[in-house]
């Protein structure tokens, strides 16, 4: 019988395979491989999901969308990225697509007349960070959570984002300027305006 | 102080970040030089730094909790199992017709009626799906863009099932997708069964391994087998019970030849087997409803679903039934 290309074989040790070994298996039909590939990279993936939609079942619900995606087009990839990066992308996607469903619902506009990035609290009772992360846009957020969070060089971020390097670096840059406002990093000692924005601007820049 | 404005912060963080041409370079610096609260904004940007670095680092290094995660492994193994029973091609089990994709003829066993039934979001058919509205959002990113990346409906990554459906059938999807996966194991056990009548049809086509069939005897073996190969964890195992408790009596009744996870070659026996569930009823009393060939933490086990025992499901190791190995236990729920 012909054994299926990287199929794996009793005594096999699924732990010892790289990343595009175990997606040829599952291509070539071995049931356990991506499960396995899933494994070795889930909490990582995780992480990006929990971190970018800020709800824990919707992150659940986010990655497990995403990994039955790329499960069953598993035959489509063609190794032109990394395994792991094609991963975070198509996690990536499968955020954004919720937020832009739960965009959809009705939000605070941002006031034209008072467009100053102060935070919009007390620098005593500033945002916690994961509310303030949650307060960013979504391309600046998903770029912080991406390098400054999860350490991913700049690169691999811009790779997963499908974007330049430097437009990762500028939704950082922007990103962080931003939380520092949010934080109460920026403000003055005295009491100042509140933010009246939700959702901010993407700005200028690159991205 | 005059704050900068929103789009001056992002100028100004641009700028601290070097991604600024030389010209706009020059005009934040003439700006920090010549204006108050540039010079503020900026020196407050910077001092900010090291706090941002630590507030964001802090995030890090949260894993996934255990009943998630072990959520997404069964969802994963019932759709990699259906994918593999697919890939099989159609074939028949004796004279009862099944297509490629389940639904065809009158099968004994309905994996594709159970498994969309019971499993939206993993086991419904891709092409089905509902395909949501074009998005206006131009920098999506995703599968699509990545040559050989995973494809969807509307450019990105398909959501297999509407949130709404999702919410609709809450909490049962753990327990769905175990159906799912016991659905499609059997599916694949047919198919394998057929393979092994068909010396033309190789059942490696499918990554599987043909293995004997339990064909149910006049003793315990009688009881319906699957082999899914899912990886169970303490958590999980109540729902394999939960979800072999609650399968359509229709597949109960089906034979399958299980997909066996390596080293349950020897339970794959009847004989063997026999002695693995009369040595689980001897420890736990009652009568085995189904069996599925699984693993149990990363190992190779039989999950046993009992019916009046004091226990409602358990995990056995390769050895159960073996000269002095007992019931070989690995887990129990009451």
């Amino acid at each position: 019988m012909a054994r299926p290309a990287g199929t794996l074989q009793p005594g096999d040790d699924p732990a010892v395979l790289d990343d595009g070994a175990l997606l040829a298996a599952h291509v070539a039909g071995d049931p356990a491989a991506f499960g396995e590939l899933v494994r070795r990279h889930r909490d990582r993936l995780w992480a990006v999901a929990l971190r970018t939609l800020g709800d824990r079942e919707e992150a659940a619900d986010a990655l497990q969308d995403a990994m039955i995606s790329a499960l069953r087009a598993a035959d489509r990839f063609r190794g032109e990225a990394a395994v792991t990066t094609w991963l975070h992308r198509i996690v990536v996607n499968a955020c954004l697509d919720r937020i832009r469903r739960r965009q959809a619902r009705p939000t605070v506009a941002l006031a034209d007349s008072d467009p100053v990035p102060t935070p919009a609290v007390d620098s005593d009772t500033a945002l916690d960070v994961r509310a303030a992360l949650a307060r960013l846009p979504e391309e600046q957020r998903l770029a912080l959570i991406l390098v400054d969070v999860e350490g991913y060089p700049v690169s691999e971020a811009a790779a997963i984002l499908g974007v330049a390097e430097g437009t990762v670096k500028s939704r950082c840059a922007r990103g962080r300027a931003r939380l520092a406002a949010l934080l109460g990093h920026l403000r003055n000692p005295a009491p100042d305006r509140t933010v009246r924005s939700e959702t901010g601007t993407s700005g200028k820049g690159a991205g | 102080m005059s704050p900068i404005s929103e789009d001056d912060l992002d100028r100004l963080a641009n700028y601290a970040a070097g991604v600024l041409d030389a010209a706009e370079a020059a005009e934040v610096e003439r700006l920090i030089a010549g204006e108050p609260a540039w010079a503020r904004a900026h020196a407050r940007l910077s001092a900010a730094q090291p706090r941002l670095d630590e507030a964001l680092s802090g995030l890090a290094g949260e894993p996934m909790p255990a009943d998630l995660a072990a959520r997404l492994d069964l969802a994963i193994a019932a759709t990699a199992g259906e994918l593999a029973a697919r890939r099989v091609g159609p074939h028949e089990v004796g004279s009862v017709p099944i297509g490629a994709d389940g639904a065809a003829g009158a099968p004994r066993v309905a994996p594709r009626q159970a498994g969309a039934g019971a499993l939206p979001a993993a086991a419904a058919p891709r092409e089905n799906a509902p395909s949501p509205a074009p998005t206006t959002e131009p920098r999506r990113v995703g599968p699509e863009a990545i040559p050989g990346g995973a494809p969807a409906p509307g450019g990105g990554v398909a959501t297999v099932v509407s949130l709404a459906r999702r919410r609709r059938w809450g909490r049962m999807a753990v327990g769905a997708a175990t159906a799912a996966a016991v659905v499609a194991a059997c599916f694949g056990g047919l198919t394998l069964l057929n393979n092994a009548k068909d010396p033309g049809v190789s059942s490696s086509s499918s990554g599987a391994k043909a293995a004997p069939a339990v064909r149910g005897g006049q003793g315990p073996a009688a009881v319906p087998t699957t082999a899914t190969g899912t990886d169970y964890t303490h958590d999980t195992l109540a729902l394999a019970g939960s979800t072999a408790s609650g399968r359509p009596a229709a597949s109960r009744q089906a034979e399958s030849v299980p997909n066996l996870p390596t080293g349950l070659a020897r339970l794959a026996e009847p004989a063997a087997l026999d002695g693995c569930l009369a040595a689980i009823m001897a420890a736990e009393g009652g009568r085995p409803a189904s069996v599925e060939y699984a693993r149990y933490q990363g190992q190779p086990a039989v999950i046993v679903v009992l019916a009046g025992g004091s226990a409602r499901v358990v995990a056995a190791g390769p050895d159960c039934g073996s000269p002095g190995r007992g019931a070989a236990l690995l887990d129990s729920l009451p």
